[in-house]
């Protein structure tokens, strides 16, 4: 009996040491046989939903396009999407299951900074190749991680060129401002704030909502009271419509300046007259004349019937940083592929792309201002001269008094 | 005049937290049931009231009572549905655990439909917010002293607190107001005096849940609708319902407006960075020195 036990046990053993075996040797290797399979992972449920709708999209149209081309070397690409909820603990069991199940090639991802930071070392151990279109925290791509690319401006490159023009235009005396709680609100603040604070700027407010507040009247009363000349805001576009009409409903008609995260039709939907005068950054504007960035949202309007949002774009250019460096690498050797996206330069979505040593795009970041043209709200440019479709009109010319 | 204003958009928010906790106090004073779907039936307020808007037409502050109705009976549906089996099970049951295993499988229950209710809306209704449009939103009350305020957000609050009165009238002086209070003070006697505990259970679901749509059909045109309002909420009920001693319906009232006013003030003294902590401070300390609430548990 005793025998026949000890039998049984080390048959089971050695059953699950030759399946294991099998199933590693034939997931080795990446990219084996006719086709590659890269990853996206995107917040597909909960509060952001909105915002990985638009990665997921811009993915699936990418992928699309790729194949229609005749694929990467030869290989169609395959695309598998998981979703995060913009949850660390989630998204890292996500990333296990494309790393180890799926034995995907690159990852795309993530929007939330938090996520990207918590997943970014496994898949750097994995020596497989992360493309990040959206998230912005500045320390992702300063970690010095060969195989890290970042598609968009980070939250430092946005920030700074948002205070500079901010100074140099507006040139307030005095600024408040108002972000959310947590470390895309606090890192915001505390880059805009010190970059206009060196330029004589000072701060009479400084106010945070937490994540899931819907009301800020007690926020914006504050800051209503200490009267600056302009309001810096770090906010989704849900809180930012909310901020916008409960301010203009306590009589604050100040100046308010935004970050890229605005960036879309549906704000403007969302916000309505109140989003009017707002000044913000923008990674990409729908109307852009240039060529790549038209033949992209003609695309992808074919396929969604919307436009895309600027993380669309993000996520657009990272899949075309992708092609073109397997294609100038001609390997697949993800060492090779790493160092000639490196050297890539190219015309995204965004305009003229090309990385630094950290992987970070030197991307244009745009200001923009909503106006009314032809009775209809538009993010009009206004920065730089060459992209310049307008002029700032300031609150006052707009709201009157 | 900061301090006014922090005041008076304290107590507006206060009565919709009121509304919002008297129906999940009202749902734990009766039933014995702490319901974590609570806040998705606030979210299924704002979004039936937003379809009502598109299929009608009409301003949402016509059409949020609607939506409440709607809402209300699929409370019904649910508490056949789900809640009455698990009640009929209660009646066989015997001793101490099996009451205890009760709750939690309440608890698991409502947590499912949480879910069930956020990913439900997700697919009908899409991840993109929305906003309800009504003209009184644009319309602003100014007051002398640089004081104002939407004329919707005062419409909201003057619905809050009619309802909050009426409820207040109907559980006090009609017949079955007080077949409900003498369900939730002992549902075996009241069973023993004639009293039908399943059609008050139906007739509780409805309230409750028929409250939380209203709250949020009010408030969708003011702030927006979006799948995941409710669950920003549901935490902020809980609060109000501890706080003002859970099942009791005055209590919820007096504690919500407690709330509404300690976080805006506790913002404009502590910095907002504390709004939210502000609540959870209060709640705490009524724990801590009134373990029963504000006002006691239970007592209607």
């Amino acid at each position: 009996m005793a025998l026949s036990k000890s039998v049984l046990i080390i048959g089971v053993v050695a059953l699950v040491v030759i399946v294991a075996a099998a199933f590693y040797l034939t997931q080795t290797g990446p990219a084996a046989g006719g086709t590659v399979k890269v990853g996206l992972i995107a917040p597909l449920t909960g509060g952001l939903a909105e915002h990985g709708l638009d990665m997921k999209q811009a993915a699936i149209l990418a992928v699309d396009e790729i194949n229609k081309q005749g694929g990467i070397l030869g290989k169609k690409v395959e695309l598998v999407i998981e979703d995060t909820e913009c949850n660390p603990t989630k998204a890292t069991a996500a990333v296990q299951r494309l790393l180890t199940q799926e034995n995907v090639y690159a990852i795309f991802g993530e929007y939330c900074s938090t996520v990207t930071l918590a997943v970014q070392p496994s898949i750097m151990e994995a020596k497989r190749l992360l493309f990040v279109p959206v998230s912005v925290a500045t320390k992702i791509t300063e970690q010095g991680y060969k195989y890290t690319f970042r598609t968009c401006a980070n939250q430092w490159m946005q920030t700074t060129q948002n205070a500079d023009w901010v100074v140099e235009h507006l040139k307030p005396k005095t600024a408040a401002m108002l972000g959310v709680n947590d470390d895309y609100g606090r890192e915001g603040l505390k880059i805009w704030g010190d970059r206009v604070k060196s330029k004589g700027v000072k701060i009479v407010a400084e106010e945070y909502f937490d994540k899931g507040s819907t009301d800020f009247t007690s926020q914006l009363s504050k800051i209503k009271a200490a009267n600056p000349d302009v309001i810096f805001v770090v906010a989704n576009i849900r809180d930012a419509a909310n901020i916008l009409r409960q301010a203009h409903e306590i009589g604050l008609y100040k100046q308010f300046v935004m970050l890229g995260g605005v960036t879309s039709d549906e704000f403007l939907k969302l916000a309505d007259d109140d989003a009017l005068g707002l000044v913000h950054v923008s990674y990409f504007e729908p109307t852009s004349k240039r060529p790549v960035a038209a033949e992209f949202v003609k695309k992808f309007r074919e396929r969604w019937g919307r436009n895309p949002a600027m993380y669309a774009a993000g996520v657009w250019d990272a899949f075309l940083a992708f092609k073109l460096g397997v294609e100038k690498a001609g390997t697949w050797d993800v060492d090779k592929v790493a160092d000639a996206i490196r050297s890539l330069k190219f015309e995204g979505a965004q305009g003229t792309i090309y990385f630094d040593e950290n992987g970070q795009a030197q991307t244009k970041v745009l200001l923009v201002q909503v106006q009314k043209v032809g009775g209809e709200l538009k993010r009009v440019i206004l920065y730089p001269p060459a992209d310049k479709q307008g002029e700032y009109i300031p609150p006052e010319k707009l709201y009157g008094g | 005049m900061e301090l006014l204003e922090q005041i008076l958009f304290g107590l507006m928010i206060g009565g919709i937290y009121g509304v919002i906790g008297v129906g999940l106090t009202m749902i734990f004073g009766v039933m014995r049931l702490s319901n974590f779907a609570h806040g998705e039936f606030y979210m299924l307020g704002a979004y039936f009231t937003y379809t009502f808007v598109t299929l009608i037409g009409g301003d949402p502050f016509l059409l949020a009572p609607l939506a409440a109705i709607a809402v209300g009976a699929v409370g019904i549906v649910i508490n056949r549905l789900l809640f009455k089996s698990l009640y009929e099970e209660l009646k066989e049951a015997k001793g101490a655990a099996a009451f205890y295993f009760q709750d939690l499988k309440f608890i698991m229950l409502t947590i499912g439909l949480s879910i069930l209710f956020v990913d439900l809306a997700l697919v009908l209704w899409g991840p993109i917010p929305i906003s309800i449009p009504s003209p009184l939103t644009k319309y602003i009350v100014k007051l002398p002293g640089d004081l104002s305020f939407s004329l919707a957000r005062l419409i909201a609050f003057v619905v809050a607190i009619a309802t909050l009165v009426g409820l207040y009238a109907f559980l006090k002086f009609t017949k079955t107001g007080r077949a409900i209070r003498a369900t939730a003070q002992n549902p075996s006697a009241a069973m023993l005096v004639g009293v039908n505990i399943y059609k008050i259970y139906d007739i509780t679901m409805f309230l409750s849940t028929g409250l939380a749509a209203l709250a949020g059909g009010i408030l969708g045109p003011i702030y927006n609708v979006y799948p995941t309002m409710g669950l920003d909420v549901v935490a902020k009920a809980f609060v109000v319902v501890i706080t003002g001693g859970m099942g009791n319906v005055i209590g919820s009232i007096l504690a919500g407006f407690l709330i509404g006013l300690a976080e805006s003030l506790g913002g404009l003294f502590l910095g907002t960075e504390y709004k939210q902590v502000v609540a959870f401070v209060i709640m705490i300390i009524v724990l801590w020195v009134r373990p029963e609430g504000i006002l006691g548990g239970g007592r209607k």
